[in-house]
């Protein structure tokens, strides 16, 4: 009790609250910084507060509250500008296409109230469940965390509405996607081309841009047009308006506040999953699904609230064993080390102070950066108005630096310009893109785990785990469930229009849809035919096909996966063959359409901005990619932006991105940039 | 179009001229890492010739008889007197106060922020500036895996204005055919700790208080659990070095594969009880703070000591001794040769300063007496010892290591198609 009373006592010390504020001040900037995430920022400060700040409570609790508020403001860049991160890619899907309607304001009021109320869901988890929660924590192991990984393959299901096969066939071609790597089993190099940058796989920050992001970003620049449309209300008002409607939904920030804190709670879940799963189970129980997908704010909801208490639960088995929930909770614990602090009973008896603190200030953050960015978000959200090529010029190039980061070598580019390619295609062939992702997040935490568990328990052992039947059951219940739902976001088009500014004229801001639509789905006499989009399911299955011959060269346990998978990308891109070759058509399907469609001069407009593209990639090479990254506004703003805004956007595009790359990218982050071919352009 | 296709151009002319602007302008101004033309691969060069050192034997080291091809003896004891003989090129008229002052000096690190390693460079980068002359700003860049790092550093200008900490030696990294490097060839300006590691077993679940009391035992049976090396990888002190010594031994043991992330997932899985032992270095020092009471209430034991010749393992928090047998007295001459081989390259030492090859002999001095003068400050050397979670272990200078790097190296790289095959040989045996 005196331990409790002594941390509370840090309540009137102002180098606590000093050191609160900074840590409330790195996680608003982190979050409206694309690109620059609050590990990083840990990574760069973990040695001065060690060092500088002597007193451990109060440095522990900075980073903790630094890693654990950071998820609030993160949706801006997803929602506003079209870039989703690591653990916003829901947010994306759905908050960006509200933007879209102009409805930016309202969403980012209602994802600060929600997202609020799961921190302090999460908080107040956090506090309640430390002195009981070790046996649970304990009691997952190899084969659950499988099996509750394969939570997220059900999710596949929904994902694929209106689509089935597509969907299937996409989500193993993720799966497939993820077993790129060496294999930890089988020490296998698979599909790694010989690159010492795909050893631990594909980086996912140059994936998920590339594959959900870019098109996105190339479609909304080809549009010259603001992200919201005319007669969108951008105001502070309209803020609050939100968070009254987020406050409204309280039940959701519970519900899946606590599901976030489950999720984090177990070690090797990964963050990277939660927002999926949450929005798996929000859709479950949801009575009307026809809008998800297309753009739902409850759906937004359904993440954020996970996403922010997700922190918390990271934090308890930190706590409670030592054992890092996440990665920026890695931090902590070397902060607590070095502080001489023992996670593990100790955080409830002798440093029960730092415990109580964490909780306390877990909680006020939040709801601090929730204030910030409902002041802030009025503001930002203009953003909204101004011309995507504006926007894009900045965006896109920061875009390509962010996966840079990620690899430190060139192939990020590759990597980003390949699943910008594969992400095109599929928006224009009408193959939905989240179960890709999903299947592309889950493939190594599946394969990894499950492998693990038959080397421990073997596959006998495996069935007599109670707690794993369970999940699996669950598992299949819920894959079973959501695929006989039918037809999730791909009604009620007609009501969105009705209540919601939607852009005329072009084809599409929810679902893609194809030209005579869903409804014009006949069986009636089909002739066969090689279409563009049969070519584009034959490449699939090409690349299935050539993935099973390799797969024959890995060791036997290393070639369970890929080739199981390859097969299942083979029979079902087989299915949609024949479909595509007599020309059958494809549903209302989960995923953003192109804005672009339908305008006039489309194709010069792609003509342009794809030449451009091609042109910048060329350049990262030619003159590296520090420099070609500081040219790239040239053409968006010229090109796509007219009269005396073209000028304005280059004067503000130019010197925002060299800044960036100056100060962020040179001076914090010191990155090693990549040899261009012309040494002129050397920066070593 | 005609016009479009004009404008076109213009603008490309316009990028063009603008990044030859944004060039000229914030160009070339930093000198840390130029590449060098040529990055030949050298796995067969010919190791330095060094004078043995004499290190005195650790406790459980009666007879560290002398076997041929061995490397050297761990570093672990007092600095040896004479220095050895220089291996770079000293500057004329060098002024280490002018070379390094307003200069950034980059320290690679190969692996994700966040690590241990990272955490210490960038403890580095916060601290070791001061020591040396001119005090240099420091920055951290991550490269990874750590053999692109070390890669990195083999290209690059040797200038002193670029470095790199690295986990462990990279001698066994440097026979993967993706190396372009030779270990030895860099420059070494330091190394904090050696890599000595602690095989602990579950006291609960094992009847074993040493490893003396496993041999020719039929069970209970030890299981281990972690990730297949490579087939370049001759991994040494968490996996391959138990199997060794299961065989020779004829211990009860048994090696599961798993997809392991590291010591926090080694300590979760012995806590769900998927394995009974593991196997740690620094950590053995750490446990007492992550996991308290583990040792004192005998949930665990430590069942063996793996160092190579002379290294020394002391007692933790828990424990004012380390009492268990060293694994290295309980084998034959002709397994130490194997094992010594095998071990050495991880162990000699743990993280590592390293300067890229041919680094001129002033600018490594300057580096290496900044690294023991920062070392030699009781407030540097305690706060470091707090970031590494354990004693500094090291003694010797940054050129006495180097000498120690090239001995390991030449008997690592003579024995290697001798280590590969006794590894794939009990690799398969205890595999699960």
């Amino acid at each position: 009790m005196s331990e409790l009373l002594e941390g509370l006592s840090y309540l009137g010390n102002g180098a606590y609250w000093a050191a609160f504020g900074v840590a409330v001040f790195m996680a608003v900037f982190v979050g409206l910084l694309p690109g620059v995430s609050a590990t990083l920022v840990m990574a760069l400060s973990i040695s001065f507060i060690v060092l500088n700040i002597e007193d451990p409570l109060i440095g522990i609790v900075m980073l903790a509250t630094l890693t654990g508020v950071d998820n609030t403001l993160d949706s801006i860049p997803a929602v506003l500008l079209g870039q989703p991160g690591g653990a916003t890619q829901v947010t994306f899907l759905e908050g960006n296409q509200l933007a879209r309607r102009g409805l930016a304001a309202h969403t980012l009021g209602a994802v600060y109230a929600v997202s609020a109320m799961g921190g302090l869901v999460g908080a107040l988890a956090l506090a309640i469940v430390i002195p009981v929660i070790k046996p649970f924590i304990l009691a997952f192991g190899f084969p659950e965390i499988a099996s509750m990984a394969l939570f997220g393959v059900a999710m596949v299901a929904a994902l694929s509405s209106g689509a089935m096969v597509k969907g299937l066939a996409a989500a193993a071609f993720g799966l497939l996607l993820g077993t790129i790597g060496i294999d930890p089993i089988s020490a296998a190099h698979r599909y790694t081309f010989g690159s010492l940058h795909l050893w631990e796989g594909l980086p996912l920050i140059a994936t998920t841009i590339g594959l959900f992001a870019l098109p996105e970003m190339i479609d909304l620049t080809m549009t010259r047009r603001p992200v919201a449309t005319h007669g969108a209300v951008v105001n502070n008002r309209e803020v609050f308006r939100g968070v009254r409607y987020g406050l409204t939904k309280w039940n959701i920030a519970i519900r899946n506040g606590l599901f976030g804190v489950f999720l984090g709670a177990v070690p090797g879940i990964g963050g990277a999953v939660v927002d999926w799963l949450s929005y798996a189970m929000g859709i479950f129980f949801s009575k009307d699904k026809s809008e998800f997908g297309k753009g739902s704010l409850d759906g937004v909801l359904f993440a954020e609230a996970a996403q922010n208490s997700k922190e918390a639960g990271q934090a308890i088995p930190t706590l409670a064993f030592g054992v890092p929930g996440g990665r920026a909770w890695a931090f902590v614990i070397v902060a607590m080390l070095a502080y001489g602090i023992t996670p593990g009973p100790p955080m409830l008896d002798r440093f029960a102070d730092i415990t109580i603190m964490m909780v306390f200030s877990l909680a006020l953050g939040n709801l601090a950066v929730t204030v910030i960015g409902m002041f802030l978000t009025g503001q930002l959200a203009k953003l909204t108005l101004i011309p995507y090529p504006l926007i894009g010029a900045i965006i896109i190039p920061i875009s390509f630096l962010s996966a840079y980061l990620s690899s430190t070598d060139l192939i990020a580019i590759f990597i980003i310009v390949s699943a910008a390619l594969l992400g095109l295609l599929m928006k224009q062939y009408k193959w939905p893109r989240p179960p890709l992702l999903l299947g592309f997040i889950l493939g190594r935490i599946i394969e990894f785990n499950f492998q693990s568990a038959i080397s421990i328990h073997g596959m006998g052992g495996l069935l007599t785990r109670p707690l794993t039947i369970v999940l699996l059951v669950l598992a299949v219940a819920i894959a079973v469930t959501f695929s006989k739902m039918g037809k999730i976001g791909t009604a009620g088009t007609l009501s969105d229009e009705e209540t919601m500014p939607v852009v005329r004229g072009a084809s599409g801001d929810g679902p893609t849809v194809s030209a005579d639509g869903a409804a014009a789905v006949s069986a009636k006499k089909r002739t066969l035919a090689i279409t563009p989009a049969s070519i584009f399911t034959l490449a699939i299955i090409g690349m299935a096909a050539w993935a099973l011959l390799e797969a024959f060269s890995f060791p036997t346990r290393g070639r369970v996966f890929p080739v199981s998978l390859s097969l299942a990308v083979i029979i079902l891109g087989s299915i949609q063959l024949v479909h595509d070759l007599r020309q059958g058509k494809t549903g209302a399907i989960m995923d953003i359409g192109m804005r672009s469609a339908g305008m006039e001069g489309v194709v010069k407009t792609a003509l342009l901005i794809i030449g451009w593209v091609t042109f910048f990639v060329v350049l990262i090479f030619v003159i590296g990619l520090k420099y070609a990254t500081m040219v790239f506004p040239i053409g968006p703003t010229l090109l796509f932006l007219e009269g005396r805004t073209r000028w304005i956007g280059l004067a503000v595009a130019v010197p925002f991105v060299v800044l960036f790359n100056l100060v962020v990218m040179d001076y914090v982050m010191a990155v090693i940039w990549a040899e261009p071919l012309i040494p002129f352009f050397s920066t070593r | 179009m005609k016009k479009a296709y004009r404008s076109y151009l213009s603008l490309v002319a316009i990028a063009v001229l603008t990044a030859l602007v944004l060039a000229a302008c914030g160009g070339s101004d930093d000198p840390t890492a130029t590449p060098r033309p040529t990055a030949t691969p050298v796995p067969d060069a010919p190791a330095a010739q060094p004078t043995p050192t004499s290190v005195p034997s650790a406790p459980g080291e009666p007879t560290a008889t002398p076997v041929p091809g061995a490397p050297a003896p761990a570093p672990t004891a007092t600095p040896t007197s004479a220095p050895p003989p220089p291996t770079a090129t000293p500057l004329p008229s060098f002024d280490a106060e002018a070379h390094f002052k307003g200069k950034t000096v980059r320290i690679l690190v190969g692996f994700n922020p966040g690590g241990g390693t990272d955490t210490q460079a960038r403890f580095l980068a916060a601290k070791w500036g001061q020591y040396i002359p001119g005090n240099p700003r420091i920055v951290i860049s991550n490269l990874t895996p750590s053999l692109a790092a070390n890669n990195f550093l083999f290209q690059s200008e040797p200038n002193g204005l670029i470095l790199n900490y690295n986990a462990t030696a990279p001698i066994q990294s440097s026979t993967d055919p993706n190396a372009i490097f030779k270990a030895s060839d860099f420059e070494v300006i330091g190394a904090p700790v050696a890599r000595n590691a602690v095989w602990m077993i579950n006291g609960q679940d094992l009847p074993y208080n040493d490893i003396t009391d496993a041999m020719g035992a039929s069970g209970p049976t030890l299981i281990a659990a972690g990730s297949a090396p490579t087939p370049q990888e001759l991994v040494g002190v968490g996996d391959l070095g138990n199997f060794l010594l299961a065989d020779w031994l004829n211990l009860p043991y048994e090696f599961k594969l798993v997809a392991s992330t590291g010591t926090e997932q080694e300590l979760l899985m012995i806590e769900r009880g998927d394995t009974n032992n593991f196997t740690a270095g620094s950590v053995w020092y750490q446990l007492p703070q992550r996991r308290p009471g583990w040792i004192s209430s005998g949930f665990i034991k430590p069942f063996a000591g793996l160092a190579g010749p002379g290294g020394l393992i002391v007692g933790n928090a828990e424990v004012e001794e380390f009492t268990a047998s060293y694994a290295r007295d309980l084998i034959t001459d002709e397994q130490k040769d194997i094992w010594d081989g095998l071990m050495a390259p991880e162990m000699f030492v743990g993280k590592n300063l390293l300067a890229p090859p041919d680094t001129p002999l002033d600018i490594v001095n300057t580096l290496r007496k900044a690294w023991d003068d920062a070392l030699a400050d009781p407030e540097f050397r305690a706060d470091f010892e707090r970031i590494l979670g354990q004693p500094i272990e090291i003694q010797q200078s940054g050129a006495e290591l180097q000498e120690i790097f090239a001995q390991v190296e030449d008997a690592f790289l003579r024995n290697i198609g001798q280590l590969r095959e006794v590894q794939e040989g009990v690799y398969d045996k205890f595999t699960r």
